[in-house]
């Protein structure tokens, strides 16, 4: 009670109060001028430090949950992906299963068709076996019956006949009008086994001296082995109505079927009952001399240049030039059983070889006689070995490429259907094999592949027909081989006799693909007969017309337009150099026939750049236009790149320090040049060519190893068709890639990079 | 004089207590529950989204895991499909083979036959046959 009292007092003490305030405005004074910003701060940051705390917070509370129900949504996406990489490996594996089974289906349907085929022509080699083995004993008793007494009268009775039929079939040729217009005589000769009548004789001067107007030699001669019958000879053409020239007739007909069927009794009988008992009538000429193939030939007074002639022992012969008083042949096979004076015969054919679908997946000879011990072939169709090229009507502009599965060539010299591309290089260097993986890869693409072998080694033939059998390629290749030892001759004929095989075909219609492989060997074989023939030797001892035998050979590949069936004719002919010189005479010749040439290089191949081309030798004038379009878009690139990269190489080559742009270059164009590469029998698809080249192009490999460029490649484009199949089936039917189709292509790429690094 | 006033002294000192107790009871407890409260809050959270992260990075091991596990299955599949898509590519190739070399055998026995029987039949029929083509020839 006293404190309060006290209190009280205190504080209505006037002046303690009074001082009491002023002590409070003072203290109230310091506070807000000291203390108010600091403490208003204070606050200030407080309210915001605790006001993030709270944002964080709740910040990292929404995290929370959002986590908590992103990780549900991850565990069914996930579930979802394991669902589908294991359904997408049990449907790739389901295909791959499918096409594989596909693969081993038509491998194995391919080994049944050849067996079938061997065992058909075993059928058929033993019935010409037993034909021939027959022949010869059928026709030497019916000559030894027909030489019988129960036949004389028969035989008294032909020399009648014969002067009968001669009369209506005896006309001059025009080698006897002109011996008739330049007043000679011409000389006949009457060959009878027994002595004939003089009543026959006279008709016979009389017939003569009707053609003739009395200006010829008659003169008779006995030869018993005629067996019966009549031989007129009338300068050099002969009208044989003899028996024994019957009898050799039915031989001759009978080895030329080359598929006698059914009974031999009765396949004989057949035949015998058709044989012809009209007189023969042909020219003859006699060997005058004969060296190293080439025969000289005096009679043959109107053969044909280029025409066939037949001598004694059945051997063919093709005549290539007509002289004044004599011919000269060119003998297509083994000459050792020609002697001089033997009897050569007209066939009045120009040189002809079988042509036709029967060929496709044998192996013939440069006559087109088949070599493959797969029996005879199943065609008639013949067609002569030279024929004149389509001409400017008949054809249309390349425009539909030919892919050869190797991407140097596809991106840098594309080919076209209907063009002709040199392959030039020197031994050694892979033109054979650029040429064979082109006809593998020729497979469903409905081209019919001719490889024309010339001069090349049985084995390494060989070789090749088995690798194209393997590969399953002979279901659509025709092989014409003129191996290095057969007579100079067959290997300047080969390339012909494959020309008219495929434009059989091209004339159908069909797309074809011939390799000449190589043209040099053939122009050496042709320098061989000119010399042998006495020829004029020109620059390198070739004859002046070396030109027009490759140019009218390579002129017939054509692409034909559509009123003339739309076929085309591709031909890839291969020439070798002698230490890279391309401006010798037989190669600076073809490039100029040639729509462009792929330039292999030797230098390159042995550094492990294979298919060794040169991209800078390396053209194609035509294909450019026959290019699929995906494929053009990205290959000018690749091109200048490529370039870019042989300039800078050499140069960098004096000096290390190199500014980034040239290092850049330089390392795109090494990448470029690994992606090139490319192993034999690995042909590709546009859309694997295209996926890679963009890739390269857009720099996707330029961080890579080089070891790493053809796994990458490799992998990269079964990815793309794994996963953008409709982007690769637009590339590979040719297509023009839009702005969107390209983005998708990179993201793709980018996509695929990110697992390849993984 | 300046002197200690005792009572005043006291008075001031039991206000303050006064002062103290009502401040600790109506104000600082309830602000520092409440601060410890919102710490609490606010260190829940920070738990909570450590426990989801690392709940997350969890969950991503195992689904990569999962993941890894279809791609080798599926690689599995894949192989397991191509080794068997080659055998039986091996056993129609083996097949085709032996059933090409089974019809060249019977070729083989065929022509053999079709010798010695077509040999036989000429046999009998050469004179038959020789003398036909010489009345062919001889009409």
């Amino acid at each position: 009670m006293e404190l309060w009292n006290s209190f009280v007092d205190f504080m209505t003490s006037g002046w303690n109060f009074f001082f009491a305030l002023v002590n409070f405005a003072i203290l109230a004074f310091f506070l807000v001028k000291f203390g108010k910003k600091i403490a208003v701060n204070t606050i200030e940051g407080n309210r915001q430090k605790i006001s993030r705390e709270l944002d964080e917070a709740k910040a990292a509370e929404e995290n929370a949950k959002h986590i908590t129900e992103t990780l549900v949504d991850m565990d069914a996406e996930n579930r979802s992906q394991c669902r589908d990489i294991l359904e997408q490996a049990r449907e790739s594996s389901l295909r791959s299963a499918e096409r594989s089974a596909q693969l081993s289906c038509a491998h194995a349907e391919s080994i049944d068709r050849e067996a079938r085929q061997d065992a058909l022509s075993l059928r058929q080699q033993t019935m010409v076996e037993m034909r021939d083995e027959n022949t010869e004993a059928l026709l030497k008793d019916a000559g030894e019956l027909l030489k019988g007494e129960h036949y004389a009268q028969r035989r008294s009775a032909m020399p009648e006949h014969f002067i009968e039929q001669l009369e209506e079939t005896l006309e001059l040729t025009d080698s006897d009008r002109a011996k008739l217009r330049w007043g000679e005589k011409l000389r006949a000769k009457l060959s009878s086994p027994e002595t004939l009548d003089g009543e026959l004789i006279q008709r016979l001067e009389a017939l003569l001296s009707r053609e003739t107007e009395g200006r010829f030699s008659l003169e008779t001669e006995l030869d018993p082995s005629l067996i019966g019958g009549l031989r007129l000879r009338l300068e050099d053409t002969v009208y044989d109505g003899s028996l024994k020239f019957m009898l050799q007739r039915v031989g001759e007909e009978l080895e030329e079927d080359e598929s006698p069927e059914g009974d031999l009794s009765e396949y004989f009988q057949n035949r015998f009952s058709v044989a012809s008992t009209r007189p023969g009538c042909f020219q003859t000429g006699v060997v005058e001399s004969l060296a190293d193939g080439i025969c000289r030939i005096n009679g043959l007074s109107d053969v044909m240049a280029g025409e066939m002639v037949r001598f004694d022992n059945g051997l063919q012969g093709m005549v290539m030039d007509i002289e004044k008083n004599s011919v000269s042949a060119v003998l297509l096979g083994n000459y050792e059983e020609i002697h001089e004076g033997a009897q050569v015969r007209r066939t009045s054919k120009v040189m002809e070889v079988p042509v036709g679908e029967e060929l496709i997946g044998r192996v013939v000879d440069g006559l087109g006689r088949p070599v493959d011990g797969r029996g005879p072939l199943r065609t008639t169709q013949t067609r002569p070995v030279e024929s004149p090229a389509p001409t400017i009507i008949a054809r249309k502009h390349v425009s539909v490429p030919l892919h050869t599965g190797i991407k140097a060539i596809d991106a840098l010299v594309p080919i076209g259907r209907g063009q002709r591309e040199l392959i030039i290089g020197d031994r050694k260097t892979g033109k054979t094999s650029i040429a064979v993986d082109t006809i593998i890869n020729q497979k469903g693409k409905d081209v019919v592949c001719i490889y024309v072998a010339i001069g090349q080694k049985e084995s390494t033939v060989a070789g090749i027909v088995a690798k194209l059998r393997e590969l399953g390629a002979m279901d659509y290749c025709i092989v014409v081989s003129a191996k290095a030892s057969d007579p100079a001759p067959m290997l300047y004929i080969a390339p012909y006799t494959g020309a008219a095989m495929g434009e059989y075909l091209m004339y159908k219609g069909r797309h074809v693909l011939i390799v000449y492989d190589d043209l040099s060997r053939h122009a050496v074989a042709y320098r061989e007969l000119s010399l042998l023939l006495h020829r004029p030797p020109g620059r390198e001892a070739y004859p002046g017309d070396v030109f027009y035998l490759h140019s009218r050979l390579l002129e017939r590949a054509a692409c034909l337009n559509e009123e003339n069936g739309g076929g085309s004719m591709t031909a890839l002919p291969i020439v070798e150099t002698q230490a890279g010189d391309i401006s010798a005479y037989i190669p600076t010749n073809v490039i100029s026939i040639t729509d462009g040439q792929i330039f292999l290089e030797e230098g390159l191949f042995n550094s492990g750049v294979r298919p060794a081309i040169n991209a800078g030798l390396s053209v194609s004038r035509v294909g450019g236009d026959a290019q699929p379009k995906a494929m053009k878009q990205f290959a000018s690139r690749l091109r200048m790149d490529l370039a870019q990269h042989r300039e800078l190489e050499s140069f960098s080559q004096f000096g290390s320090d190199l500014d980034k742009a040239t290092r850049d270059a330089l390392n795109r164009g090494r990448k470029l040049t690994e992606l090139l590469k490319q192993k034999r029998f690995d042909p590709r698809t546009v859309a694997q060519e295209v996926v890679a080249i963009f890739a390269a192009n857009e720099g996707y490999m330029d961080d890579l190893e080089t070891e790493q460029v053809s796994e990458f490649e490799r992998r990269l484009t079964d990815y793309a068709y794994e996963k953008a199949p409709e982007l690769c089936r637009d590339i590979d039917e040719g297509r023009k890639l839009d702005q969107e189709q390209i983005q998708e292509l990179r993201s793709l790429i980018e996509e695929f990079k990110g697992d390849f690094r993984a | 004089m300046l002197t200690i006033n005792i009572s005043e002294l006291l008075l001031t000192i039991l206000s303050f207590f006064v002062l103290m107790f009502l401040l600790n009871k109506l104000l600082f407890k309830p602000v520092i529950s409440f601060r410890a409260q919102r710490q609490k809050r606010v260190e829940g959270c920070h738990e909570q989204e450590r426990q989801a992260e690392e709940k997350l990075a969890e969950t991503r091991r195992e689904l990569d895991e999962r993941r890894a596990l279809s791609l080798k299955e599926a690689e599995n599949i894949l192989v397991q499909g191509r080794t068997q898509a080659q055998a039986e590519a091996d056993r129609t190739t083996r097949q085709a083979h032996a059933e090409a070399e089974s019809t060249m055998r019977r070729a083989e026995e065929e022509a053999r036959s079709l010798r010695e029987a077509g040999g036989k039949a000429i046999e009998e029929k050469r004179r038959q046959l020789a003398q036909s083509l010489a009345d062919r020839l001889c009409r």
